[in-house]
């Protein structure tokens, strides 16, 4: 079996991806500018910023595939400071994931569903038009140097995986679903702004990992898709969290004018036959019952 | 009252932006590794900065609004992607960072970018509207920063320039190896495809864009360009011509691949700035033929 990079791999989605490898029985390098936590303390460990640092000359091992999922999801409203750290921290430090090794012959590039833009409704692989936001604008960047990379060299094979909203353990208070668990949690009630009819698309952090393990082993060179592989409506998120958590469902009322999002995920179905295993209902039961736990 | 800040200010096309603005009276900050030696007639209105590691905190404020004229960049056609790092710290970082400090002082940017921005479109001349594809790292700079602009509160004119020529220009250019070769009676050998179409426009055109971009605060992108395409073939013929030498070019490349050409659209910069290039390729090259080597003859 190959060998494998994984940059940012004391992330949240960086540290699932090298468990599944491991469980693959694949050998990993893993790369953070922290140390290893202590649950990947058995592997070969770099750590280094490979934001601030070219990576060149360094001890790296040699690794057929890198797995590059480092990199920064502040998700802000334009600013010219935090673009300078986006540029650093996504599309700088893909050029320099693929410094680290003279060997890498495939690249799986995590990218994110708001590469898309302003694109509304079942979005498919091949829609184009511009990201508006700065952390999409920074995501699709990093695409581009991924497709200098490849096409380079004949040899090189490049897998792109674009996910939809991760969840799970590590994720950022500040996303709209954990906002609603706390919600939920702290005043027994759940009221949404947003129509329960409005459609939205999230993947758990396992899952998503399972399928970029996906993209790095078997499937074909391409751009891909990764997601729940429907739309999620509000109203099934929400009823998610107040079954298991046991608050009271509200009302919906609010943004009538926000438009549904989520992938298409047919392509990488029909590529690799990967399918999400964590159920939303049991994913949220999950989140609830561990943030649960922290509160006390 | 506005100040005109030029980055990149000892370049081929900055030199000439600056002494521009300072001949029109205008209050303006030259802005490079060297501009202090360049521009001793500034005084503190010159600052030598190098963008990819200085401290923009250290730059001169002032009173009033602040235009961008943001031409900064290292050049290189590699697509090795280690580059990358090296190019955008100066270019897109480096104008993003000195954006950051400046906040709402700056209220208009004038961005040279590049019609590498398109990479080898098959239609000819290209749009302003024509899908980008970057084909090597400078272009990702370049479009990196476009982007960027393009979701930053002021008005931006991005102006994607063709080829430019003139006093200061790289010696590698084909249009300077034919223009040597001629000079000394010798043909000018074409190393590649001769009928690849290339669009080349005078240094003094594209100071008028930038000056016009920056007057008209136009917001959006525009092509800036000759206005016409010139086969590599004919653009020997021209070099030959102006050195008074009646030979035909010796041609080493062939077809290989799609042809690779460029060849502007000026359409919008025409309507909206009011763009119109004064210097023919002809004349330009008579220019330099003399500059280089003295008077030119005629056949």
């Amino acid at each position: 079996m190959s060998s494998f990079l994984v940059t940012g791999a004391a992330g949240q989605l960086g540290a699932s991806i090298v468990r599944e490898l491991l469980a693959r029985g694949a050998h990993v390098t893993g790369t953070d500018r922290v140390p290893a936590p202590p649950s990947l303390s058995s592997i070969p460990w770099v750590e280094r910023d490979l934001a601030s640092e070219s990576g060149n000359g360094l001890a790296w091992p040699d690794v057929d595939t890198v797995i590059h999922s480092a990199g920064s999801k502040r998700d802000h409203p334009f600013r010219a400071g935090e673009a300078v750290e986006l540029l650093y921290a996504n599309v700088v430090s893909t050029a320099a994931a693929l410094g680290c090794s003279r060997s890498v012959r495939r690249l799986v590039l995590i990218s994110s569903i708001s590469v898309y833009g302003a694109t509304v409704g079942e979005i498919d692989e091949s829609m184009s038009g511009y990201p508006v936001s700065s952390y999409g604008l920074s995501k699709w960047l990093a695409e581009l140097v991924a497709a200098l990379w490849v096409g380079a060299d004949a040899c090189r094979e490049l897998v792109i995986i674009r996910l939809s909203q991760v969840y799970g353990p590590m994720t950022s208070p500040d996303n709209a679903m954990y906002r609603l668990i706390g919600q939920a949690l702290e005043s027994g009630r759940l009221d949404l702004l947003c129509p329960a009819t409005l459609l939205r698309d999230y993947i758990h952090v396992e899952d998503a990992a399972r399928a970029i393990v996906e993209g790095a082993l078997g499937c074909p060179p391409g751009t891909y898709n990764v997601g729940a592989g429907r739309g999620l409506s509000m109203g099934e998120i929400a009823a998610a969290i107040t079954e298991t958590s046991g608050a009271v469902l509200g009302r919906f009322a609010g943004d009538e004018a926000a438009k549904d999002r989520y992938l298409s995920t047919a392509l990488f179905l029909r590529a690799t036959g990967f399918v999400p295993r964590i159920k939303l209902r049991d994913g949220i039961a999950r989140e609830v019952s561990r943030l649960r736990s922290e509160q006390r | 009252m506005t100040t005109y800040w030029v980055t990149g200010a000892t370049g081929l096309i900055g030199r000439r932006v600056v002494d521009r603005l300072w001949r029109e009276n205008k209050d303006v900050v030259a802005i490079s590794r060297s501009a202090r030696r360049a521009f001793a007639h500034l005084g503190e209105r010159a600052v030598d900065l190098d963008l990819a590691a200085g401290d923009v905190a250290a730059l001169p404020m002032h009173e009033g609004d602040i235009v961008l004229i943001a031409l900064a960049s290292r050049i290189t056609t590699s697509a090795d992607v280690g580059l990358l790092r090296q190019l955008m710290s100066v270019d897109s970082i480096g104008h993003l960072r000195l954006l950051d400090h400046l906040g709402d002082a700056a209220t208009h940017v004038v961005y040279a970018s590049s019609c590498t921005v398109y990479g080898w479109p098959a239609r000819m001349p290209v749009s302003d509207d024509a899908p980008i594809s970057p084909a090597n790292v400078y272009a990702l700079n370049k479009v990196a920063c476009e982007r960027f602009l393009a979701l930053a509160p002021m008005s931006v004119s991005t102006l994607r320039i063709a080829q430019v020529y003139g006093p200061g220009a790289s010696p590698e250019a084909a249009l300077y190896a034919f223009l040597s070769r001629a000079a000394a009676g010798e043909p000018p050998i074409i190393r590649s495809d001769p009928e690849t179409v290339r669009d080349y426009v005078h240094v003094d055109d594209v100071v008028n864009a930038i000056c016009l971009a920056a007057r008209s605060r136009f917001d959006g992108t525009l092509n800036i360009g000759s206005g016409s395409g010139v086969s590599l073939r004919n653009l020997a013929h021209l070099c030959l011509e102006v050195a008074g030498l009646d030979r035909e070019p010796l041609v080493e490349g062939s077809p290989k691949g799609p042809r690779q050409n460029m060849w502007l659209d000026l359409a919008r910069a025409r309507q909206s700035i009011g763009y119109q290039p004064q210097i023919s390729l002809r004349q330009g090259i008579e220019n330099e033929y003399r500059r280089l080597f003295g008077a030119t003859r005629t056949i």
